[in-house]
C-alpha cells in the first residue's frame, strides 16, 4: 500500500471512529436531527464552511484559477460570503427561534401548511441528491487518480465511509467530523501555499513573474485573463459575470438548507451570529490562499491537464510524500463533509417532511421512550434507503459533475430565497403566496437550466437562471398574496418569531459576541493593507518595469 | 488614479471591515438596547 492509499484509508477510519463516538450519544430525534440544539460556535463554524466547500473548491475553482481567472473567483467570493451575514441576521436566528427539526418543518409551522413542507422536502431530495452524486463522483475521481483503484471500488469506498458515520451518528457526528475536516483542509492548504510560493522563487518573484506571464496574460490582473481565447472578452464583462454569480451564490449561502440547517443546531442565537462572522473570515482567507496558490502553480508546471487536477499534481509532485498524502486527504475531506451533510438532510426530509407526519411533537421533550426510538429507527432506515439509491445512481448514471453542481446548488436560491426572508419580514405574505412563490422559483430555474443544457438557449449572464428564478418567485409571491389574506395563525407565529428570548439579552454574552465583529474589522484592515503591499503595488511595479523595458528596446 | 488591482486589494479587506461594523451595530441594537419587538 503506498502513502496516498494509506493516508486515505487512515483518514476514513478516523472519521468513522469520530462518528462512532458521536453516535453513542444519540438518544432521540433532536440528537439525530439537530445535535441536541447544543452546538458551540466552533462546531457550527466548522460545519458551515466544510459543507459549503466541496471538492469543487479545490478542483473546479482551483482549476479555473490555474487557467488564469483567480481574480474572478476572488471577486465572486467577496459577494457570496456576504450571504453568511445576511442569512444569519435576517433568517438564521429566527429559524432557530422556530425550534423546528428541519427547514421545511419551519415553513410548515410558519404557514400552518403541510403542502409547503412537502414541497420544500421534495426540493431538498431532488437538489441535494443531485449534489451528493456530483460530490461522490468527484471524490471517486481523486481516489482513482492517486491510488489506482478502479472507479467502482473508489465510488464504493467513499460511499461506505460517509454513509456509515452519517447513518449512525446523524447531525451529532456530521458537525464533529465536518469540523475536523475543516481544520484539516484549512491547515494543509496554508502549508501547501508556502511550498508552492517557495518553489516559484519566493513571493515577490512569483508576483513579478505572474504579472508579465506571457502564456496566460492578465493571470493576476484584477480582471484575470480576457480576450478571444476565453469566455470573457473585456474586463467589464468579466467583472459583471463575477458580480452577478457572486450575488446569486450569496443567496444560496444565505438560505440553502445545507447552510441554514446548521443554525438549528446552535446552542444560542449568539452562536448563530458568531459562527456566521467566523465563516465569513474563514472563507475569505481560504479562497484567497487556494486560488492565488493555484495560479502560482503555472510558474512550476504550466502544462497540467486537466486544469482541475492542479492540486492533485501539487500533492503528487511538489509536496513531500507525507504532506502530499495529507493534501489529498484534505481535498477528500472537503468532499466528504459536504456529502455527509447532504445525505443527512435528504434522509431527514424523506423520513420527517415527506413520508413522516412532519409533526414536531415527537422530538419535544422526548427521552428514551419507545415512540422516540421508533422515529429514530425510521429516520436511519430512510437515510439508508436514500444512500442505497444514491450509490445505485452513482454506479449507473453517466458522469456529469459540472452540470449537477451548477444545477443543484442554486436551485434553493430561486425556490426558497424570497419566501425564506419574507416569512420573517413580511406581514402580508400568505400561505398560498409562499407555496406558489416557491414553486415558481423552482420551475423557472429548472426550465431555464434544462433549455440551456439541451443547447436550445444560451442565457446571457444578466439573465442567469438563479436570478430570474428569484425575481419570478418574488412576483408570484406578491400577486398571489394580494389575492388572499393572512390567517390568524400566520400572523401570530410571525409575531412570536420576533419576540426575543430573555436569555439572549445577557450583557456578558453579548460582549462575547461583539468580539467577532471586532475581529472582522481588524482582519479586514490587515487583509486590505497586506493585499495592497504584497499584491497590488508589486504587481504595478512589475508592469511598469516591463513597459519601461519595452520602451527602451523601441 | 487607483489601479484595478489596488481597488481589488482594498475592496477584499473592506468587505470584511464594513460587514464587521454593521454586525457590531446590529448586535448592540438588537441585544443590548432591545426595545421590545424588533420590527
Amino acid at each position: 500500500m503506498n502513502s496516498f492509499q494509506l493516508g486515505i484509508v487512515a483518514s476514513l477510519a478516523c472519521y468513522l471512529a469520530i462518528g462512532w463516538y458521536a453516535g453513542k450519544r444519540v438518544r432521540h430525534l433532536e440528537d439525530f436531527f439537530v445535535a441536541g440544539r447544543n452546538a458551540p460556535t466552533i462546531l457550527i463554524l466548522g460545519t458551515l464552511v466544510a459543507s459549503f466547500m466541496s471538492t469543487n473548491a479545490f478542483m473546479g475553482e482551483a482549476g479555473m484559477s490555474y487557467q488564469g481567472h483567480a481574480p474572478l473567483v476572488i471577486i465572486m467570493t467577496c459577494f457570496n460570503c456576504l450571504g453568511y451575514i445576511v442569512g444569519a441576521v435576517f433568517f438564521g436566528r429566527y429559524l432557530r427561534r422556530g425550534r423546528a427539526l428541519t427547514v421545511p418543518a419551519f415553513f410548515r409551522a410558519r404557514f400552518n401548511s403541510r403542502r409547503i413542507q412537502m414541497f420544500a422536502g421534495i426540493s431538498i431530495v431532488a437538489g441535494l441528491s443531485a449534489y451528493l452524486l456530483a460530490v461522490t463522483w468527484g471524490m471517486a475521481l481523486i481516489i482513482t487518480e492517486v491510488t489506482g483503484f478502479s472507479e467502482v471500488a473508489a465510488i464504493l469506498l467513499v460511499w461506505v465511509s460517509y454513509t456509515l458515520f452519517t447513518l449512525y451518528s446523524g447531525s451529532r457526528g456530521v458537525i464533529l467530523t465536518d469540523t475536523v475536516m475543516f481544520l484539516l483542509f484549512s491547515g494543509i492548504i496554508v502549508i501547501t501555499c508556502f511550498f508552492i510560493v517557495d518553489a516559484a522563487g519566493g513571493w515577490f518573484s512569483a508576483i513579478e513573474s505572474l504579472a508579465v506571464y506571457e502564456a496566460k496574460p492578465g493571470i493576476i490582473a484584477w480582471h484575470g485573463r480576457i480576450g478571444p481565447d476565453v469566455y470573457w472578452q473585456t474586463e467589464w464583462e468579466a467583472l459583471i459575470w463575477a458580480s452577478i454569480l457572486g450575488v446569486a451564490w450569496g443567496i444560496v449561502v444565505a438560505v440553502s438548507p445545507w447552510q441554514t440547517s446548521r443554525y438549528l443546531m446552535a446552542r444560542s442565537e449568539h452562536v448563530v451570529l458568531r459562527s456566521a462572522c467566523g465563516a465569513l473570515i474563514a472563507m475569505l482567507l481560504l479562497y484567497l490562499i487556494t486560488n492565488f496558490a493555484a495560479a502560482t502553480v503555472n510558474l512550476i508546471n504550466p502544462d497540467i491537464t486537466p486544469a482541475e487536477s492542479t492540486m492533485i499534481w501539487v500533492a503528487m509532485n511538489l509536496l513531500p510524500t507525507l504532506l502530499g498524502a495529507i493534501l489529498i486527504c484534505g481535498v477528500l475531506a472537503a468532499g466528504l463533509s459536504s456529502a455527509s451533510t447532504f445525505l443527512s438532510l435528504v434522509g431527514f426530509s424523506v423520513s420527517h417532511d415527506i413520508l413522516g407526519s412532519g409533526n414536531e411533537q415527537v422530538a419535544e421533550g422526548a427521552g428514551n421512550n419507545a415512540e422516540s426510538r421508533m422515529h429514530l429507527r425510521a429516520a436511519r432506515l430512510a437515510m439508508l434507503i436514500v444512500g442505497l439509491t444514491v450509490i445505485g445512481l452513482a454506479l449507473l448514471l453517466p458522469r456529469n459533475i459540472y452540470w449537477l453542481t451548477h444545477f443543484a446548488g442554486p436551485l434553493f436560491a430561486s425556490s426558497w430565497g424570497v419566501v425564506a426572508f419574507m416569512s420573517i419580514w413580511s406581514g402580508r405574505l400568505t400561505e398560498a403566496g409562499a407555496f406558489w412563490g416557491m414553486a415558481a422559483g423552482f420551475g423557472v430555474n429548472v426550465t431555464m437550466n434544462a433549455l440551456s443544457l439541451g443547447g436550445w438557449v444560451q442565457w446571457p449572464v444578466v439573465a442567469d437562471p438563479i436570478l430570474v428564478g428569484v425575481v419570478s418567485s418574488y412576483l408570484v409571491v406578491r400577486v398571489v398574496s394580494n389575492l388572499g389574506a393572512v390567517s390568524m395563525h400566520e400572523a401570530t407565529y410571525r409575531e412570536a418569531l420576533h419576540t426575543m428570548p430573555p436569555q439572549e439579552r445577557d450583557p456578558a454574552v453579548v460582549q462575547q459576541t461583539l468580539l467577532w465583529p471586532k475581529m472582522m474589522v481588524a482582519m479586514g484592515a490587515v487583509i486590505a493593507v497586506a493585499l495592497t503591499l504584497f499584491y497590488a503595488l508589486p504587481y504595478q511595479a512589475a508592469i511598469a518595469s516591463a513597459e519601461q523595458m519595452v520602451w527602451e528596446e523601441e | 488614479m487607483m489601479s484595478g488591482e489596488v481597488v481589488l486589494a482594498l475592496a477584499y479587506g473592506l468587505v470584511l471591515t464594513i460587514s464587521g461594523l454593521w454586525v457590531w451595530r446590529r448586535v448592540v441594537k438588537d441585544y443590548l438596547h432591545h426595545k421590545g419587538d424588533e420590527e
